[in-house]
């Protein structure tokens, strides 16, 4: 078990023929992720490593009738129409890596891909990891060594802190089912309320790790999906952002979807929604090993 | 990017919004050319907010036309609120209103989609005022979802609900809306907009922020002038750092930078482990020089200038080089850009630096900073991805403290 990727995944990887496609082709098939297509318009009928390549998604989609996600390796100002023809070839799953993707185009293909029933993942989605069985993206580079399967969930808007959080829990003996990036865009296609009720499902997750930081109300959402319980198991939280809250309103960290805003958004308001609904925020990565494990042992 | 006022009216003028008669004064087109007919209204031209309870808007009656020069020739030479002034607006005053309404259409977390904001009681304070109830009654702001693949439809519905007894409100929402899609705007915002007693509608104030992302297809905003979100034009580090980022297309390295008051030099990596030690950097009592962050494989070369920028801050006490496991960037090749930066510093290193860092090739690049550090006699202290990011921190702190 874990979710959303699994060794039945069969994965196309559109921009397969440039550089980081093909490396990021490379390290997925290492993983023991299924990649059984690529696109690139105008590069159609090449081999990249054996894998096929096509003009476009609906060709690969009618030779490839098996392909249930699709990652996108294709610069920010391109992800509109990439991602939109992925979706309009109904691939269950699509992933989008690139950063700086604008607000417009992502609000755009989000409302497509609800249209559609298709599940979108980022943009600024390092990727996903089922540890053991399969990976999509960058997400943990060519070796995946801080991962190892077992039975947390990790669910992430930065990419770097499903990668160090990951490796504390694996050095400490936690494996985790899945782990998720979902993106630090002020709009990603599937947030933590989105994944909560797949990890309640999923038997071999005992827990779920949500790692969230300041703006927007992705983190408040998560709340609201406890209070329905839809999410009955332990949630443990890691928010971050307290020092960019003592500065202007507007200005935006690393990740474009962490701003400053007086009323939404704020790390406090944050904490005091999961904390009302019995999840548990921790203040630093220490402290949230010790209470994954004592969680564990419960 | 946020818009001046002035610049936000001329957006809003160009999708059929009617704003009031004015003129921008700047020191290249001062105040003597100043034509209209008075009573006016002055507003100093800022991106931050409070402006009229600041005293930023000044109202002068017909033979008051000296005071008038006379203050804004100050506010443009002297500043104001020890804020630059480099603009500032002046408008006739408006007739004949029967009502000021608060509109704006930002983008929605909630729904991940547009929404419209309105309130039937706008004009200046309204955050405050909005504040005050919030703590009686939850909504005092209207929040209106918009169908994005359907706005004309929900700007007709919306229409209906909020201007119920006039019919040129549709016609405002889908000017609003133009406003808002076609300029990739993250915030449109009309406070107050006047509505007069012939039923037709006046933008009187425009604040409206670009998503800096969608800079890519409007060549038309190359001539904004440089700004920041601190009300103020970028330092010459912040404009360096940008255009570090800029020298190649690989990763990031200074997309991000603030400039602050604080000793402690930062270089981070990722989004969200550079906010985790941020806020430990802020509880530990240490103050940072500035932030910044590199991420996504960048080059070398860009690490190298970057680390350069951020050593060249005089009386710097200190340096935190820190990140999480990385995913894919390439340990070696980044921090051997570290090293080249901080060799190639033009004054001499005598701070301690401190390192956190792992992911591919960690160990090797270790090695090779260890050496370089030896080489050229740098207090650096290494730690791997077998120590918690944020127990760097309080070794810094110690180490500063000696010093």
């Amino acid at each position: 078990m874990a979710i959303l990727i699994n060794n039945t995944t069969n994965c196309l990887i559109q921009g397969i023929t440039g550089l980081e496609g093909q490396k990021v082709s490379a390290w997925m098939r290492a993983s023991g992720t299924k990649v059984v297509a690529g696109v690139t318009p105008g590069k159609g009928g090449q081999f990249v490593d054996g894998v096929p390549v096509f003009n476009s998604v609906a060709e690969a989609v009618t030779a490839f009738p098996t392909i249930n996600l699709t990652t996108i390796y294709a610069p920010a100002r391109f992800v509109r129409s990439a991602a939109q023809e992925a979706i309009e070839a109904k691939i269950s799953i699509v992933h989008v890596i690139a950063e700086n993707v604008p607000t417009r185009d992502t609000a755009e293909l989000i409302a497509l891909a609800r249209q559609h029933h298709v599940t979108l993942i980022g943009p600024s989605s390092i990727g996903l990891i089922s540890p053991g069985k399969a990976k999509v993206g960058s997400i943990g580079g060519e070796t995946n060594n801080q991962f190892i399967g077992g039975p947390i969930g990790l669910i992430s808007k930065s990419g770097g802190m499903c990668s160090e959080v990951s490796l504390l829990l694996t050095r400490n003996g936690i494996g985790q089912s899945t782990v998720v990036g979902i993106g630090g865009d002020r709009f990603v296609g599937t947030t933590f309320a989105d994944l909560l009720p797949l990890f309640e499902q999923d038997k071999e997750t005992k827990g779920v790790v949500l790692i969230g930081e300041l703006g927007g109300t992705y983190e408040e959402d998560a709340a609201a999906i406890l209070e329905k319980k839809q999410f009955t198991k332990p949630l443990i939280a890691l928010i971050t952002g307290l020092f960019a809250e003592t500065l202007p309103q507007g200005v935006s960290f690393g990740h474009a979807g962490a701003i400053v805003d007086k009323y939404i958004g704020t790390r406090a308001g944050k904490i005091a929604a999961l904390t009302k609904v019995g999840a548990i925020v921790v203040a630093t990565p220490d402290e949230l090993l010790e209470v994954v494990l004592a969680s564990l042992r419960q | 990017m946020r818009l001046y006022e002035f610049e936000g009216k001329k957006l809003l003028t160009a999708t059929g919004f009617v704003v009031p008669t004015g003129q921008v004064v700047s020191f290249s087109f001062p105040v003597d050319i100043l034509e209209l007919s008075f009573p006016i209204f002055s507003k100093v031209q800022i991106l931050g907010g409070n402006r009229a309870q600041r005293g930023g808007v000044v109202r002068f009656e017909k033979g008051e036309e000296k005071v008038a020069k006379k203050m804004i020739e100050k506010w443009l030479k002297n500043g104001w609120n020890e804020e630059k002034i480099e603009y500032v607006l002046i408008e006739q005053s408006i007739q004949n209103i029967k009502q000021e309404h608060y509109l704006a259409m930002r983008w929605d977390t909630a729904t991940r989609g547009p929404v419209a904001l309105y309130s039937t009681q706008g004009g200046s304070g309204i955050e405050e005022r909005q504040k005050r109830e919030k703590a009686k009654t939850e909504h005092t702001l209207g929040t209106y979802p918009i169908d994005i693949k359907f706005a004309d439809q929900s700007l007709q519905i919306i229409a209906t609900k909020i201007f119920p007894h006039n019919a040129r409100g549709k016609g405002i929402l889908q000017k609003l809306w133009q406003a808002f899609y076609t300029n990739d705007a993250t915030l449109v915002e009309i406070n107050p907009l006047f509505e007069l007693t012939d039923g037709t509608f006046i933008a009187g104030d425009a604040k409206i922020d670009l998503d800096d992302l969608a800079a890519f297809r409007h060549s038309e905003w190359e001539s904004y002038s440089k700004r920041t979100p601190f009300s103020r034009p970028p330092t010459a580090m912040e404009q360096e750092a940008k255009n570090i980022n800029a020298m190649d297309h690989r990763g990031v390295a200074g997309a991000s930078f603030f400039e602050f008051d604080g000793d402690i030099g930062i270089m981070a990596s990722g989004g969200g482990a550079s906010l985790l030690v941020m806020d430990a950097l802020m509880a530990s009592g240490l103050k940072p020089a500035n932030y910044t962050e590199y991420s996504g494989n960048p080059s070398r070369e860009k690490v190298a200038e970057l680390t350069k920028l951020v050593v060249s801050k005089p009386g710097l006490k200190g340096l935190l080089v820190i990140g999480g496991n990385a995913n894919f960037t390439d340990i070696f090749e980044t921090l051997a850009g570290v090293m080249d930066g901080l060799e190639s510093a033009k004054q001499k290193l005598h701070f301690p630096i401190v390192v956190r860092r792992g992911g591919p090739r960690w160990q090797e690049a270790f090695e090779m900073v260890r050496e370089r550090a030896t080489k050229n006699n740098l207090d650096v202290t290494l730690f791997g991805p077998e120590t918690s990011m944020l127990e760097a921190v309080p070794v810094l702190v110690k180490k500063v403290r000696k010093t």
